[in-house]
């Protein structure tokens, strides 16, 4: 049965049947604890009261007890099964819908807001996923304890019994009306929100469009309608809701009337004992119960079927092609392509291609070309089977494309779209993004090596990108580890070779020297703290609170932070949240008010030790964040910097445990014990690791590979990467780093949809994962459009040599310089062929491709 | 000292942004502004120290920045048909680039430094931020700013013209 045409029950009545009869089992025992109070209750009251039995009352009531918090157990037990089963059910729906919508064809998708598709994915579902639980066991048990309680009544008394079930059958026929009637909204109410979700997913992804053109009240006044709309029908939908359970209380209100008019008649004329008068009104009450279940049940079965009816007919399209042949592994083709008549029409009348027929042997490379909107691309969506032609036929390898399985034409065809798409993850992710497919479907079985995505990733030309991000990470000690003498030796070289050059734009770290560039806690520390280093959360260590108090300093940069405060209050106070403003200022403009406040607690003496510890760390926190060649609010006293000078030393020795003579001019037998000690201390406790010294033969593991290799505080950063790109790729190669660096570079994390990235990065991926994937037909569309012209030529060079012969390339090519290196030109005229032949004779014929190169014909 | 506006309880020390306050008071750019405008263009400078043969501009770059001279003497070339061309002199305290501070262009001179310069820079968008924050004083900067570079442009001519007119590489049209 298609996925679409499945009726909600088929997912309920196939799955997780073994729970669903242990939940039954639950509620159908506990039906037993509820019935059983009422008995005890007749007996306390007929037996224990009457006969004035204390013995038998304290057994009555014991067991009542038991029975209540039987009951109440398996109320709870059953109520979390029953979620369980739900969500286990909404797991499998799920996934069976996802793999359903991702085999759609492309024209659904096309129709089909992506709104409206994660709407129904998302929220909707879930909105299934109460009732699914419960769909089976509730309405049997409930019915059941209905039926129950109702015999219990009869066995008391018959005539009474049955007087109470009146009311029922006014409510067997009011309720569905009121509930059609709620379904109607309901469905309105399900394609309003879904329309909503469109609107504002739309504006999230256009939202460069949105800031650029400042429409925020044109999208505003889009979603205001269906605001208003959903209010409406959320107001009647609660309308009709409550107007169900108003009838329901009022029916059920009747009940206990008519109870006590007989009920009192009868035990007055003594037909019936007040014990059981009591266990029948309180039999009457728990008939509320299920009956009230069953109400429930009933609302959010029509919720749900109304939700799922909805999603199915959203998603009720039959995928185009099988995925799999079965049985066997997917063809492997030469690559030739032959298409006869192709003509693709949409909606019937718009006729987009019109009688395309060309041959394409194995390994031969077409050009297409044409004007902006003739149907090139078009054209590439039939030819990678994306799109179905409406007529003629296509073949590959003398097969025609229909009889093709999916993983066939996946494995067959490879293409680069003209919009390449980029997923959020790494650059590695998404270079083996086709690879990684195929190695789940179980139709490769190795994924490329590194060296053969180096190879790639080379002649797209995407080096120095991943060396540059490579660069620019932080990684792990564990990764870092194998490589630090490696880096540390490149460190060393570019202090000699570029030393010079970047001293201006370099603060080298220089135990002996005030760092400018530096905050204040770094100067004091000569190093860094922890992997992701705040100040706030050195304020917190001990070691170092105490080291401060030791020497003095806290006091004196308290008083710097004070004297921060004080000037950016002054410079800046009226400049409030101007974060261009406090860019000289270790305040950030989101504090100013706070330290306002905190100022105004000290006397006009200016004298900070009235205040509390807390207010003092916030001072405290502006002089250890103090770096005097960035922060121009004030200078350094000259004093304070000496005292920072002669507390480094101490610190290095006495905190960090560092001989600073070997520091400074490290040799690589020190370099083994630091890298020994880091793993030893490890072992012996987080203390000794937290402070790393800047020491020369030290690699640190806060920061990226740059700045280890740089060694210094950067301060002109474009100028460094300028001349270490320069220096770096040849060093890199020499160190055989490069590999390496490489590879963490692919760990690069390219953004929501690879927003970190250029668009000529996005493309040169988008083409390396195409052509990773090695298969014998490959389908660009302008696949270098966004690439400078000396990559596009690079690029062309590649696919004429290395893939002449190997690869049938089909190529829609907007630089007609290139056209000239391909076997066969197809010019293409609003959907129709032009002109087809070698780059020779169409020039020589002086035709359209003439025309289109000369821009006019003779 | 006359600067306790910029550092209420006045220290011990003077600091960068007195100086660099008193600098730019008595620049030909700034002199007789508001002082709290200056105030706010102080904090907002850079300090860059050029050595002999630096150049602190480089036609054909995009300008973005001002050079209040501080110290030091820098000269104003134009490269024509691949040679260069001196076409002034600045000492101590020009200023340079001033233009920059109002729009985007490229570069149509170099300007290279003849002895150790000290300068105090300003960029563009440091500018356009203390002109955001005071409209009132928006029109005087900005005719400052031309006024001076008028000044430049007339220094220039007259001064080339000197070098030219006695060696008699063009002749004046009086004499026609
Ligand atoms: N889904 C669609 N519905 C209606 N018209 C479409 C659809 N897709 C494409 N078209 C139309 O088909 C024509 C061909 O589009 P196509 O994208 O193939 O052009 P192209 O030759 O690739 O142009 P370009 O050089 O600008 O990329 C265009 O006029 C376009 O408006
Ligand atoms: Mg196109």
């Amino acid at each position: 049965m298609r996925l679409t045409e499945r009726p909600l029950f088929y997912w309920i009545k196939k799955r997780y049947r073994a729970l669903q009869v242990v939940l039954l089992v639950i509620i159908v025992i506990s039906l037993f604890f509820r019935v059983y109070p009422l008995e005890m209750q007749r007996k306390i009251i007929n037996i224990a009261i009457n006969l004035k039995m204390i013995d038998k009352l304290y057994l009555y009531c014991g067991l009542y007890l038991g029975a209540v918090l039987m009951a109440g157990i398996m109320k709870y037990a059953s109520n979390t099964l029953q979620a369980i089963i739900g969500q286990k059910i909404l797991i499998g729906m799920r996934r069976d819908l996802y793999q359903h919508i991702l085999k759609l064809p492309l024209t659904f998708f096309h129709k089909t807001q992506t709104g409206m598709i994660t709407s129904a994915m998302t929220a909707e579902l879930n909105a299934i996923a109460t009732f699914l639980g419960g769909a089976l066991a509730i309405p049997i048990t409930s019915v059941l304890t209905f039926l129950v309680f109702l015999g219990f009544m009869i066995y008391l008394n018959p005539l009474l019994g049955l007087l109470s079930m009146i009311i029922y059958p006014f409510e067997f026929t009011v309720i569905p009306l009121l509930q059609r009637w709620y379904n109607r909204y309901n469905q309105k109410r399900v394609m309003v929100t879904r329309r909503m979700a469109s609107v504002v997913n739309e504006a999230a992804e256009g939202i460069h469009e949105v800031q650029g053109n400042g429409s925020f009240l044109l999208e505003q006044l889009k979603l205001d309608r269906l605001i208003y709309r959903l209010y409406d029908l959320v107001v009647r939908l609660d309308i009709l809701k409550y107007g169900i359970k108003f009838s329901n209380n009022l029916f059920q209100s009747i009940g206990p009337f008519l109870l006590f008019l007989v009920g009192g008649y009868m035990a007055i004329n003594g037909e019936f004992t007040i014990g059981a008068l009591v266990a029948f009104l309180s039999a009457y009450e728990k008939v509320y119960d299920p009956w009230k279940e069953v109400i429930l049940y009933y609302q959010s079965y029509q919720d749900a079927q109304v939700r799922y009816k909805q999603i199915m007919e959203l998603f009720d399209h039959q995928p185009q092609f099988l995925l799999e042949a079965p049985g066997s592994a997917p063809r492997s083709f030469k690559g030739s392509i032959e298409a006869k008549n192709i003509g693709y029409r949409i909606n019937q009348s718009i006729q987009l291609l019109d009688d395309i027929s060309f041959r394409l042997e194995a390994g031969k490379h077409l050009a297409l070309v044409g004007f902006s909107g003739s149907g090139k691309s078009t054209l590439g969506h039939v030819l990678s089977r994306l799109y179905q032609q409406s007529s003629g036929t296509l073949s590959i390898d003398g097969q025609m494309i229909e009889t093709l399985s999916q993983m066939d034409v996946v494995t067959g065809i490879s293409t680069v779209a003209q919009q390449s798409f980029i997923f959020t993850g790494t650059v590695r992710d998404n270079l083996l993004y086709s690879t990684n497919a195929l190695h789940l479907a179980d139709v490769t079985h190795e994924l490329p090596s590194r060296q053969e995505i180096f190879e790639i990733i080379t002649e797209v030309g995407l080096v120095p990108d991943l060396i540059r991000w490579g660069l620019r990470s932080t990684i792990s000690p564990q990764r870092a580890r194998p490589m630090i003498s490696s880096f540390l030796k490149m460190r060393e070289i570019v202090r000699q070779k570029m030393g010079s050059d970047i001293s201006e734009a370099v603060e080298f770290y220089d135990v002996n020297r005030f760092l400018r560039y530096s905050p204040v806690a770094v100067n004091i520390m000569f190093g860094t703290y922890g992997i992701a280093y705040t100040t706030k959360k050195l304020l917190t260590n001990e070691t170092f609170r105490t080291f401060l108090n030791d020497t003095a300093l806290e006091e004196s940069l308290i008083e710097l932070g004070l004297e921060i405060a004080v000037a950016t209050i002054n410079l800046l106070g009226d400049f409030n949240g101007d974060d261009f403003l406090f860019q000289g200022s270790p305040m950030k403009p989101g504090q100013l008010k706070d330290y306002v406040k905190l100022l105004e607690q000290i006397d006009a003496g200016g004298n900070w030790k009235t205040l509390n510890k807390n207010s003092r760390d916030r001072l405290l926190l502006l002089g250890l964040k103090f770096t005097p060649g960035i922060h121009k609010i004030t200078s350094l006293p000259r004093s304070l910097e000496a005292a920072i000078m002669e507390a480094r030393p101490q610190f290095l020795e006495q905190v960090a445990k560092i001989d600073i003579e070997s520091c400074s001019n490290g040799t690589t037998g020190a370099l083994q014990t630091e890298i020994a000690t880091v793993d030893q201390a490890k072992k012996a406790g987080p203390a000794k690791t937290e402070f790393t010294p800047f020491c020369i033969n030290h690699y640190l593991y806060s920061r990226n590979l740059e700045d280890n290799i740089i060694f210094g505080t950067v301060i002109d950063r474009d100028l460094v990467r300028e001349k270490l790109s320069a220096v770096a790729a040849e060093e890199l190669k020499r160190y055989d780093l490069l590999d390496y660096i490489m590879d963490i570079g692919l760990d690069f994390h390219v953004g929501s949809k690879g927003d970190n990235l250029s668009g000529g990065q996005k493309q040169k991926l988008a083409l390396a994962r195409a052509l990773l994937k090695k298969s014998p037909v490959l389908i660009l569309d302008e696949a270098t459009a966004s690439l400078d012209n000396n990559s596009q030529t690079r690029i062309q060079r590649y696919i004429s040599t290395k893939l002449r012969g190997k690869t049938t390339v089909i190529a829609v090519v907007h630089r007609l310089d290139m056209i000239s290196e391909y076997d066969h030109i197809l010019v293409m005229k609003e959907g129709k062929i032009v002109e087809s032949g070698s780059y020779d004779d169409l020039i020589a014929k002086k035709g359209t491709l003439y025309e289109l190169i000369n821009g006019r014909r003779e | 000292m006359n600067s306790s506006t910029v550092v209420e309880n006045e220290n011990h020390h003077a600091t960068r942004l007195t100086r660099d306050f008193e600098r730019l008071r008595h620049s030909p750019l700034f002199s007789g502004l508001h002082l709290d405008v200056l105030k706010l263009i102080a904090y907002l400078s850079r300090h860059r120290t050029f050595q002999p043969g630096d150049l602190l501009i480089e036609s054909g770059k995009k300008a973005d920045k001002a050079f209040i001279l501080d110290g030091g003497s820098v000269e104003v070339m134009v490269t024509r048909r691949g040679e260069q061309v001196r076409l002034q002199r600045l000492e101590n305290e020009g200023c340079v680039g001033e233009l920059a501070l109002l729009a985007q262009f490229d570069w149509f001179f170099s300007v290279k430094a003849l002895s150790v310069v000290d300068a105090l820079v300003i960029d563009r968008n440091a500018f356009q931020k203390v002109l955001e924050k005071y409209p009132a004083h928006k029109d005087g900067l900005i005719e400052r700013v031309i006024q001076l570079s008028v000044g430049r442009q007339v220094d220039q001519t007259s001064s080339m013209l000197d070098r030219m007119l006695p060696t008699g590489t063009i002749q004046s049209t009086a004499l026609s």
